[in-house]
């Protein structure tokens, strides 16, 4: 049981991170290719966190060639003009250093972490990634036989693992957040090799893309360096395409039955919000507080406590830079018909809607939001992670000190109205995930 | 994920790569061609702390880090291993009780008031962990010291911790991971250790709530105890917050009774759990070892045990996972403890492969202690422990578990200064040197879960004995033949049954189960007019879910309302299930073979066995008294391999014949379903109707 909740809380880890109160100091400029460079400097433990960020994720990708920006992520781990096969990794971890990389809709994150006297050591393997990647035949077929592995550990063998996937499935019918991030094995499959060129071509260019560093570095020092590595990169030759598209309203309530390989029923309500930074996605991240933050939070309280319907409940909006979707998300204890849990779990929605909530209740959000943040930046990966972040999607480096203001300009009528203005039945999708048989 | 599958497809390919600069860097070299080199090695800086205690002896720690306004305090009871006996599990109740209400809130209120702040709050047997603001730590503290000194125990939140634990156990049982690491710990230290003991449902069903007050008088006291603040906090004022909230907890100086005392295996021998239907075995190569936090040999240790199995390009996971595909994955672990420490080496293999992947483990370990290692090799390892350990000095918590490490253990002051230094130390000769101390195959714990039929081969490594889940020795399975034939066996059944004329004059049959669940309630009916006809409906919350009816020539089944004619094989399947008695059925099946003498939770069972296609179903007849009395169904679906069991128990008399009172069923579903009998009518009025079909 206790596996099984690690695994859920692992599931949605959400790449959002707020404002706090030790200040971030940083600076950032553009390279003439185009490339947006941020750099921190903090000597309080001699690592460095490199990174590079693109802007680049599954929406952005072919409806016919879906799970390209992920494959990439795989593909660019193959070495490159100069970087051998397999050398990536080999070249850290001798030094004792550890990176990985990871996709979503929006973008894709590649990073390192290793002792500040190897900085060098990481910005020429980031830059061979951006100039020179290997994507030729012997990559894409090795990367095609290791993504259906991934495929099948992560989605078909997991429990729930489908949830992502049936979720966004559900919920858009024509905004490219329909398709999962894997993507088709089929459009893998039957991908040319050209047309991966050329996607390396259109999307892994200076010009898409943030580096952003955080750590024991020395930032006139960085800079030359960057500037030796990344200046003579040149600026991509193609336009980037950005989905345009925008997603009707649902129109009704959309209801579905998944059977996966689970113990447990899982009952999923995925509400449709808008994107991150509008003021309506900051009510909505407090109105999860409000639902299951902490043991005293009302889903928690009422569903998992006092009626013991869940081992879990929780709800939170996925950070996403076209309008997306808010879950509350139940797994149901042993026994507990769904229909019951779903029914419980809709009463403490329709409360928020029907009674303003409390100056106390209220306030304990805001407790929760300010510790929650502060202190949310105090690791150098997380950092460098964040400062990317906001710029790349609210064009605002500067929110890693001052988001904070967002969450407490919400009011207790905000929160109310946020819930009546989305949290309705026909604009949500309602999956059951039961046992196979 | 992906990290580890490209690890996977490239670690094989050993190249030399340490990054050197070309001394030559001429115009005509692209500067994009050369590694860059390092630069000096940074100096590792490390954090300091103070320690001090306070008037009943409990002692504080604090680690001052003003870089954000937060501070979190631990509580940690650091008391002796407490053997549980037949109430094991109880220690751990204990210690989620104490989140569940004091004398001064209840558990609603507490929680409401940890919420309020922002703070987290949650509580173990040997203490707390809290974090928030520091601006609130003052309320923090007066929360954190009501629920921990004043626990309310109240009789209600006891309920509920029970019904969760026995949940998460049940879901667990199957686990062949959970089961491997019980059956180890029995092993290793013997059951009556408190390493070796084990939590089950029986365990826990004899816990009461006067047991964990007990725990929690005896135990919960502060003399053992520290106190650790880390973040923006000063010594002065953890001082008097200490002080003021934990200074007038009492010392109760309960001595806890010594460790029974650790059989190190004089030979390796190999611990075999069947579970029937395993696709994968779970081998674990396990032992008990002499080394403690204080040991001069811990650092080298640690690098033996990376060389071993500790990382992703181990020697361990080279052989297993990259040469042979025999496992996705496979670790070891060589474990420092005051009382006992381990090395354990698990994987979790293909059933065909179960003998070679333990080859290839003790092939390993052997050469370990034969082959020097190369110098390259340990190098490497060192680069890899030396830069996880730089990067885990990333904030405050890390000179905080180093002082609280340095402290409980009494480690030289500079231990974790001089890691670095000590670790660089180590050599070639070393790493020999403590093979021969810490690497055993030879006086090792085989363990292996998984099907039955891959035990034979396992000799070739030691005396194989057998072991239930709960690592109790069983007897060895009989591989043939029995004291008495399948024809011996049915009979002994039939006289069981009530006898052979009793059970003759059985034409007909109804009976009626109900299984309630939270919520539900699940009815099955069934109807046998013997070896002619049969109907059954199962019910759930009164809506009929599924019926069949088959009148000797015909049948048809219905599912959510929908009828469907039954196939030649369904028909089959009715006629048989037409009989009163399973028996009887097993009587004319000649696909029935008798498997031998299988222990369960020790009672022995004769096992029949009736295969059909992918199916195959086992009949356990209990060896004292003849009845059936577990049934198991295991087929592929959709390439899988499910497993049904049903416990058949409580038979009853039901004029002149025992009829089951209890079944309970478990495997497709998460807990086990429970049905009882309310209704048994032998030779009743048939209506007709019932099996009238359109």
């Amino acid at each position: 049981m206790k596996k099984l909740i690690l695994w859920i809380f692992a599931l949605f880890i959400l790449n959002t991170t707020f404002a706090q109160s030790n200040e971030i100091k940083f600076v950032e400029y553009d390279l003439a290719n185009g490339l947006h460079v941020i750099l921190h400097e903090d000597h309080s433990t001699p690592i460095v966190a490199t990174s590079v960020m693109y802007h680049v994720g599954s929406k952005n990708e072919n409806p016919n060639r879906t799970g390209f920006a992920h494959f990439f992520e795989h593909l660019m781990f193959e070495g490159s003009k100069y970087v051998k096969r397999g050398m990536f990794d080999k070249y850290l971890q001798n030094v004792g250093g550890m990176n990985n990389a990871n996709t979503n809709q929006d973008r894709t994150y590649y990073f390192e972490v290793v002792p500040s006297n190897n900085l060098e050591l990481t910005l020429w393997l980031e830059s061979e990634r951006m100039l020179h990647a290997k994507v030729d035949s012997i990559g894409i077929e090795t990367q095609r036989g290791v993504v259906k592995e991934e495929m099948r550990q992560r989605v078909d063998n997991q429990p729930y693992g489908s949830l992502m996937k049936e979720t966004f499935a559900h919920a858009y019918k024509v905004h490219p957040y329909k398709w999962p991030v894997l993507g088709s094995m089929e459009h893998l499959n039957s991908a040319s090799d050209e047309d991966f060129v050329n996607f390396y071509n259109t999307f892994y260019v200076p010009n898409n893309a943030i580096l952003s560093i955080a750590g024991d570095i020395n930032i006139d020092e960085a800079k030359k360096m960057i500037n030796k590595y990344f200046a003579t990169i040149p600026r991509g030759k193609y336009d980037i395409p950005r989905p345009t598209i925008a997603e009707p309203p649902l129109n009704g309530e959309v209801r579905d039955t998944i059977y996966d390989n689970i113990q447990l029923p899982g009952v999923i309500e995925a509400y449709r919000i808008p994107a991150i930074g509008t003021d309506d996605y900051y009510s909505a991240y407090m109105l999860s507080k409000l639902l299951s933050g902490g043991e005293s939070s009302r889903l928690n309280k009422a569903v998992k406590d006092e009626k013991q319907l869940v081992v879990y409940v929780g709800s939170f909006p996925f950070p996403l830079e076209d309008p997306g979707i808010h879950l509350v998300f139940s797994i149901a204890n042993v026994g507990a018909n769904p229909e019951v849990v779903e029914e419980a779990m809709d009463v403490e929605i329709e409360k928020v809607k029907n009674e303003l909530i409390s100056e106390k209740e209220f306030q304990k959000l805001r407790n929760m939001i300010e510790t929650e943040f502060v202190g949310e930046n105090t690791r150098m990966l997380g950092i460098a992670e964040n400062l990317a972040n906001y710029k790349m999607f609210y064009g605002n480096t500067h929110l890693i000190n001052t988001e904070m203001k967002r969450f407490m300009d919400v009011t207790r009528e905000d929160i109310q109205n946020i819930a009546k203005k989305y949290f309705n039945k026909n604009n949500r999708v309602v999956l059951y995930y039961l046992p196979k048989k | 994920m992906k990290r580890l599958i490209i690890l996977l497809l490239f670690g094989a390919v050993f190249m030399q790569c340490s990054p050197k600069m070309s001394k030559k860097n001429t115009a005509n070299v692209d500067f994009r061609s050369i590694v860059p080199s390092p630069k000096p090695a940074p100096a590792i800086k490390f954090g300091q702390y103070k320690s001090f205690a306070i008037n009943n002896g409990l002692r504080v720690i604090v680690v001052n880090n003003k870089k954000v306004p937060k501070v979190s305090v631990r509580l940690f009871l650091d008391r002796k291993p407490i053997n549980e006996g037949d109430k094991a599990g109880y220690i751990e109740m204990t210690g989620d009780m104490l989140s569940r209400g004091s004398k001064n809130r209840t558990k609603a209120q507490l929680d409401e008031d940890i919420d309020y702040l922002g703070a987290i709050f949650s509580t173990f047997s040997k203490g707390f962990y809290l974090s928030g603001l520091s601006r609130n730590i003052d309320e923090m503290l007066e929360i954190a010291s009501d629920a921990v000194l004043n626990p309310a125990f109240s009789k209600e939140e006891f309920d509920k911790i029970k019904k969760q634990l026995l949940s998460g156990l049940a879901a667990n049982k199957e686990d062949p991971n959970t089961i491997s690491s019980n059956v180890c710990n029995a092993l290793n230290y013997g059951k009556n250790h408190p390493y070796g003991e084990m939590v089950t449902e029986k365990t826990i069903n004899n816990v009461t709530l006067d047991d964990c007050k007990k725990y929690y008088n005896d135990y919960f006291t502060p003399e053992v105890g520290y106190l650790v603040f880390v973040g923006d906090i000063d010594a002065k004022k953890a001082r008097e917050l200490a002080f003021k909230y934990f200074g007038k907890w009492k010392n109760v100086g309960k001595i806890i009774k010594p460790l029974p005392s650790i059989l190190f295996p004089a030979k390796t021998s190999v611990g075999f759990v069947p579970k029937t239907g395993a696709v994968q075995s779970v081998v674990a190569v396990t032992y008990p070892v002499k080394l403690t936090p204080k040991s001069s040999d811990l650092i080298k240790a640690r690098v033996l045990n990376t060389i071993i199995g500790g990382y992703f390009r181990s020697r361990l996971n080279q052989n297993l996972r990259e040469d042979h595909a025999y496992t996705y994955g496979i670790r070891s672990s060589l474990m420092d403890d005051m009382n006992i420490g381990e090395f354990t080496a698990r994987a979790s293999v293909r059933n065909e492969v179960t003998d070679s992947a333990i080859a290839q483990i003790m092939y390993e370990l052997n050469r370990i202690r034969t082959e020097k290692v190369p110098k390259e090799e340990l190098e490497l390892v060192k680069s890899v422990m030396a830069g996880k350990f730089g990067r885990a000095l990333e904030g405050p918590n890390a000179i905080a578990n180093f002082a609280l490490k340095t402290e409980r253990f009494k480690l030289p002051k500079n231990f974790y200064k001089d890691y670095l230094k000590n670790l660089e130390k180590v050599t070639v000769d070393d790493i020999y040197n403590i093979a021969q101390k810490y690497i055993r195959p030879n006086n090792a714990n085989i363990v292996v879960v998984g099907e039955k039929s891959v035990a034979d081969k396992l000799k070739k490594f030691g005396k194989v004995n057998f072991y239930d889940i709960y690592g109790n020795k069983v007897k060895m399975p009989a591989a043939k033949g029995s004291d008495i034939s399948l024809i011996e066996l049915f009979a002994e059944n039939i006289k069981a049954l009530g006898g052979q004329k009793a059970v003759d004059k059985v034409k007909s049959l109804e009976t009626e189960y109900i299984a309630k669940m939270q919520g539900m309630e699940l009815k099955l009916w069934e109807m046998k007019v013997n070896g002619e006809k049969y109907a059954m409906k199962m019910d759930m919350m009164g809506r009929t879910m599924q019926s069949e009816t088959y009148n000797g020539k015909k049948g048809i089944k219905t599912a959510n309302g929908q009828a469907m004619p039954m196939s030649e094989e369904e028909l089959m399947n009715a006629k048989e299930a037409s009989l009163v008695f399973p028996v009887l059925a097993l009587k004319s099946n000649k696909n029935a073979k008798l498997k031998g003498v299988e222990s369960i939770d020790g009672i022995d069972y004769y096992v029949v066995e009736v295969k059909n296609g992918d199916k195959t179903e086992l009949y356990y007849f209990n060896k004292n008294n003849f009845l059936l009395e577990r049934h198991e169904i295991i087929m592929a679906v959709n390439g899988r391999t499910q497993k049904m069991s049903f416990k058949i128990t409580d038979y009853k008399n039901h004029d002149g014949v025992l009829i089951s009172e209890k079944n309970t069923m478990s495997g497709a579903m998460p807990m086990p379903i429970e049905f009882n009998l309310t209704k048994a009518v032998v030779n009743g009025k048939i209506d007709e109707m019932i099996f009238k079909i359109d």
